[in-house]
């Protein structure tokens, strides 16, 4: 989860492990300010996810995320015909390159809250925006996706 | 169609990751660079122990791992305390399953079924008393619990004689010991040539790693003593009444 989250936002594999070696070295440091009885891992993740911010500044660098093959792709139940599958495989590329087309911020948004499935208040804190930015910027991103697959209301 | 936001989620579980590197040496290297030098011998204990959970595969080798443990000097007792932490909320009525919160209660053999290891428990207690499947499914954990017997007391409050807990994970010793609380005390101790902890007291919260590396939260159950060791991919936690040597006695028997 840690490294997942800081390759999302640090755009590379080799800066995610820095951000990831970086980030723990830190929360052990810190922690004698970690407030006891607080949930744990967002605190974590909160200073790796730090790391691969520092990391992308200094590097500007973006990675497009990219499918697992086609025969791993979960396909939820029955095993699909192989017509099924193919158009199950190019909805899917088609809503990634959607996602990869959308600006780094809107990406990230989207990345954390339905990729790494982490809660509002979380997205907030990992990414170090106030929870009304979340809401806004995830808001705007969905639409811009939904333009993008020409499924936006009239 | 569903909707766009479930697509995103279904599509977010098909992407490609790379590998999540191991962290354990580069993090175990920084960790004693100058920097660490300003801490006291304490904290180099700590620094140690950071070092024998799973941020990374290497220290899954009992010989590297004892080479650094030793290192560092991580060897015999290790005790904190910890002030300040809200006190442990009571457990709630209802049955045992609800009241000590162990998940779905299932057959041994469903059990075992379900699990992808071979579940361990002492040999001497003998087959469990009741089984459950923890939840989430996904942690792939287990709880078995022994009813109060004679050589088995029962544990204040509970009506159970020994609870053990049994998941994919590793012991994350510098987090688990700041969650224990002020209630408790914390003994480094040996299980089979791994790594282990004898909690007594009342401790608060149990931090751990779970397979990917990401620390994870649970409370222990029971208001007795507690051992917690790592057992091949798994973490193993005993709680009972029962005094140290017992537990370790019971613990050194399980498979």
């Amino acid at each position: 989860m840690a490294f997942r989250t800081a390759y999302l936002i640090a755009g590379s594999e080799a800066d995610a492990q820095d951000a990831c070696q970086e980030g723990f070295t830190k929360a052990f440091r810190a922690l004698s300010r970690f407030r006891p009885g607080a949930p744990f891992k967002p605190w974590v993740l909160q200073i790796v996810a730090n790391e691969a911010r520092n990391q992308r500044r200094s590097l500007s660098r973006r990675t497009d995320l990219s499918l697992r093959v086609a025969d791993q792709l979960g396909t939820g139940g029955a095993a699909p015909s192989p017509e099924r599958l193919a158009e199950a495989t190019e909805e899917r590329a088609q809503l990634l390159r959607a996602v990869n087309s959308l600006r780094q911020e809107d990406r990230l948004v989207v990345a954390c809250r339905y990729f790494l499935e982490l809660s509002s208040e979380e997205t907030a804190d990992v990414l170090g925006w106030p929870q009304g930015t979340v809401k806004s910027r995830l808001s705007r991103a969905l639409d811009r996706l939904r333009e993008q697959l020409g499924e936006r209301d009239a | 169609m569903p909707d766009l936001e479930a697509r995103l989620l279904a599509l977010g579980r098909d992407l490609e990751y790379p590998n999540t590197p191991d962290l354990a040496a580069s993090v175990g290297a920084r960790l004693a660079r100058p920097a660490v030098r300003r801490f006291d011998s304490r904290y180099l204990a700590i620094a140690a122990a950071i070092l024998i959970v799973t941020i990374g595969g290497l220290l899954a080798f009992p010989a590297t791992r004892d080479a650094i443990a030793g290192f560092f000097g991580l060897r015999g007792v290790l005790i904190e305390r910890v002030p300040s932490l809200t006190t442990p909320t009571a457990s709630p009525a209802g049955s045992l399953a609800q009241r000590l919160a162990l998940g779905r209660q299932v057959s041994f053999g469903e059990a075992q079924a379900a699990l992808p290891y071979t579940i361990a428990y002492p040999q001497s207690l003998g087959p469990p008393d009741a089984v459950f499947l923890l939840q989430p499914a996904e942690r792939q954990g287990v709880a078995l619990v022994w009813s109060p017997r004679a050589d088995l007391p029962l544990t204040a409050e509970t009506g159970v004689g020994a609870l053990l807990i049994e998941f994919p994970g590793k012991v994350q010793p510098d987090f688990f010991i700041k969650m224990l609380g002020p209630d408790a005390t914390l003994e480094s101790v040996r299980v089979g040539g791994n790594a282990g902890y004898w909690i007594s007291g009342r401790p608060h919260d149990f931090v751990f790693l779970d397979p990917h590396g990401d620390p994870q939260q649970d409370s222990f159950r029971l208001a007795g003593n507690s051992l917690v060791w790592n057992q091949g991919t798994r973490l193993i936690r005993i709680e009972s009444a029962l005094g140290k040597d017992q537990t370790l006695a019971l613990a050194n028997g399980t498979h």
